[in-house]
């Protein structure tokens, strides 16, 4: 029973990574931009994160930072796609190679570094008195109580506020929408940077809360399987709650099979992620209807092309 | 007082009417593009030229905010990649991995089809081929090496044909699947190398492979006859493309599914075809390195060539010949970061970042081949 608990628990706090980038993700490409640069970005978040931790053992900067940097891969992204009409798909891929190697030039520094401050757990008084459910969700650090709340709030934006409306209807149809007077080209770019800034906070909570070190390439494509995760949530921020902490929950079983004397070569349990992944794809494009697909995702819109 | 009051409040208002002024100036810019009606190869290559320029910029404040001289660490890359026999002989070691991936995810493309797996075929084609050196009988030379080059591409097809099955039957997103399955495929490797294949001394490699499996060298340096090899598929796959009924019909799927479709081209097979061909390609350069230059499988046989390969693939396009000549370009710059790495103790990655510049530099710049970009106020 405690070993379920144990792992139970580290689901929500292992899912919680992936579940700020999903709904960094989910906000971008709500708006028709596809980034595939997620891999890049959380590496740059996470390395940034530690690094200010590190030297100004100041949290609330490290996260700031990490958000910042975040933003900054987001805006450079909308750039090279919007302004500058780029293939989403290379950029998204250049995006990734270049956090991939900025995060490992600059990181080199921080190698074997130990942070003196980190998140702590601040159980919530009362709720984690309930059985069970108190343990495995209420005793847990601030960021994660924070990613509870946030796909309740974007969620809320963009069903019923005017702001989340614009977003759907660039993502759906840009050219309809700068006819009703949305501004896509701006929405886009907000998009762009706003998802930039969670899948940079996912980022350093992973380096700063999670793991409490950096690491080279330390994302080890978690950044490919938010992607597919979003798909799976259906554009859905909702769903993204059942996807991020489902996908924490099997990642900590397949990782514990030698628990339960299930006879597997343990180095080869570090695939466990991305299969789980390729089987949550194959599952829902077997079962499930993918309605929020916005129509626009992934091709250049042409504002002069209007007339 | 009073004076000095309304003469800061009036010089404040002077330097906000000023940046207000600036900030009214670039808000009414507009960008305005005309297409081009027809873009001269010249101009193309001027434009080309000017953004490799420009990620070199970029990559030399990268460079410089290491505190290192980013023109010594130019020249650096310069003469360490084309200075000396020795140098260009390790520069077309490297060219040839990149040739090979090159090809693999450009013949995937040239279908609209992302193949960002090359990776993960270069490591399964690898780990099937020295299966065979490990478990299989040691051959003559010609007949061993024929094994092993079959293996690698056939270990390659079997990795790339996962994603194609799932693309074409599940309508999965490839770029993700072909992406995931490099972690799978290193994992894989991974298995054999700390389990039944680890060296005596308990390090993560094969022991050396027998003479009969290694590649000949020609003559120049360590350069193998992996190149030939690449350089006859390089014709051949130009000969396939360009003219033959199937490279047709390639070509005609990549540029209109729908066209495609009422030609009567099976294009469910059509995908298959190419996926199982790119794979191929990208295990026989897993081949080659373990052949022809590492001489036994270990964890670093590719330094990210897959990647990189995606790299070659979008800046040559379809063009196999053009493959060759973005390959080399590559390959010094890959050849250049080692030495930089050596010499001025810049981290590894620096190799990465210049690569993604280039990357973005290429990218960016297509909009100035297709339109004229003009900046013109007002609405």
């Amino acid at each position: 029973m405690t070993d379920i608990i144990t792992i139970l628990y580290a689901a929500i706090a292992s899912g919680t990574i992936i579940l700020y980038a999903t709904i960094g993700e989910i906000i971008t490409e709500r708006s028709g931009i596809l980034n595939l640069g997620v891999e890049g970005i959380m590496l740059m978040g996470a390395f940034f994160g530690f690094y200010l931790a590190y030297s100004t053992e100041s949290l609330l900067l490290a996260i700031i930072g990490a958000a910042v940097i975040g933003g900054l891969m987001g805006l450079i992204h909308a750039f090279m796609t919007i302004t500058l009409q780029a293939n989403q798909v290379v950029s998204g891929l250049a995006l990734t190679m270049f956090g991939t190697g900025a995060s490992a030039f600059f990181g080199v520094s921080m190698v074997g570094k130990t942070l003196k401050t980190s998140f702590e757990a601040i159980p919530i008084p009362l709720l984690n008195k309930i059985p069970v459910l108190g343990e495995i969700l209420f005793d847990h650090n601030i960021l994660v109580y924070f990613a509870f709340v946030l796909p309740v709030i974007v969620w809320f934006v963009f069903n019923r506020t005017k702001w989340g409306l614009a977003l759907r209807s660039s993502g759906e149809e840009p050219l309809s929408s700068e006819i009703m007077g949305i501004k896509v080209i701006k929405i886009r770019y907000i998009a762009t940077i706003v998802g930039g800034v969670f899948i940079g906070i996912s980022g350093a909570y992973l380096s700063v809360a999670y793991s409490k070190l950096w690491v080279e390439g330390m994302t080890a494509g978690k950044g490919w399987i938010t992607i597919a995760l979003v798909i799976f949530a259906n554009w859905n921020p909702l769903i993204a709650y059942g996807g991020a902490y489902l996908f924490g929950g099997l990642t900590q079983l397949g990782l514990n099979l030698q628990k339960f004397n299930i006879p597997f070569p343990i180095i080869l349990l570090k695939s466990t992620p991305y299969v789980f992944t390729l089987l949550f794809l194959l599952f829902i494009s077997i079962k499930g209807k993918r309605s929020n697909l916005p129509k626009a995702l992934g091709e250049s819109y042409f504002r002069e092309s209007r007339g | 007082m009073l004076k000095i009051k309304t003469l800061i409040v009036g010089l404040l208002k002077k330097i906000a009417h000023f940046f207000h002024n600036i900030y009214c100036y670039f808000k009414s810019l507009r960008i305005k593009l005309e297409q081009k009606e027809r873009v001269s190869k010249r101009e193309e290559l001027i434009i080309t030229l000017s953004a490799i320029g420009i990620a070199f910029v970029l990559s030399g404040i990268f460079i410089a905010l290491n505190g290192v001289n980013p023109f010594v660490a130019l020249w650096k890359v310069i003469v360490s990649a084309l200075g000396s026999p020795y140098g260009i002989s390790e520069t077309l070691v490297k060219a040839i991995p990149l040739i090979f991936t090159g090809l693999a995810v450009a013949i995937a493309l040239n279908s609209k089809l992302w193949n960002i797996g090359a990776e993960g075929q270069l490591f399964f084609g690898a780990t099937l081929a020295t299966a065979f050196i490990i478990y299989g009988p040691v051959l003559p030379k010609p007949l061993e090496i024929t094994v092993l080059i079959a293996l690698g591409a056939i270990g390659g097809a079997l990795w790339a044909g996962i994603p194609a099955i799932l693309k074409i039957k599940f309508k999965m997103n490839e770029v993700i699947s072909t992406l995931l399955l490099n972690y799978v495929a290193i994992n894989i490797a991974d298995y054999f190398l700390f389990g039944p294949w680890k060296g005596k001394d308990n390090f993560p490699y094969t022991p050396e492979f027998p003479p009969e499996a290694k590649f000949s060298r020609i003559g120049f340096g360590r350069v193998h006859a992996g190149l030939i090899l690449a350089l006859v598929l390089v014709v051949l796959l130009y000969i396939l493309i360009y003219h033959t009924k199937t490279g047709y019909k390639l070509r005609m799927t990549g540029s209109s599914l729908k066209a495609a479709k009422y030609a009567g081209i099976n294009i469910k097979k059509m995908m298959f075809m190419v996926f199982l061909l790119s794979g191929a390609l990208a295990g026989l350069a897993g081949v080659s390195q373990i052949c022809g230059i590492e001489y036994k499988l270990h964890q670093h046989i590719s330094t990210g060539y897959g990647y990189t390969g995606i790299i070659v693939a979008w800046l040559a396009r379809t063009n196999p010949f053009i493959i060759v000549i973005f390959a080399i370009f590559l390959s010094i710059l890959l050849k250049g970061a080692d030495s930089l790495q050596i010499a001025m103790r810049l981290p590894a990655s620096v190799g990465v970042v210049m690569q993604a510049l280039i990357l973005f530099a290429i990218l960016g710049s297509e909009l100035f081949k297709n339109y004229n970009v003009k900046l013109i106020r007002g609405k």
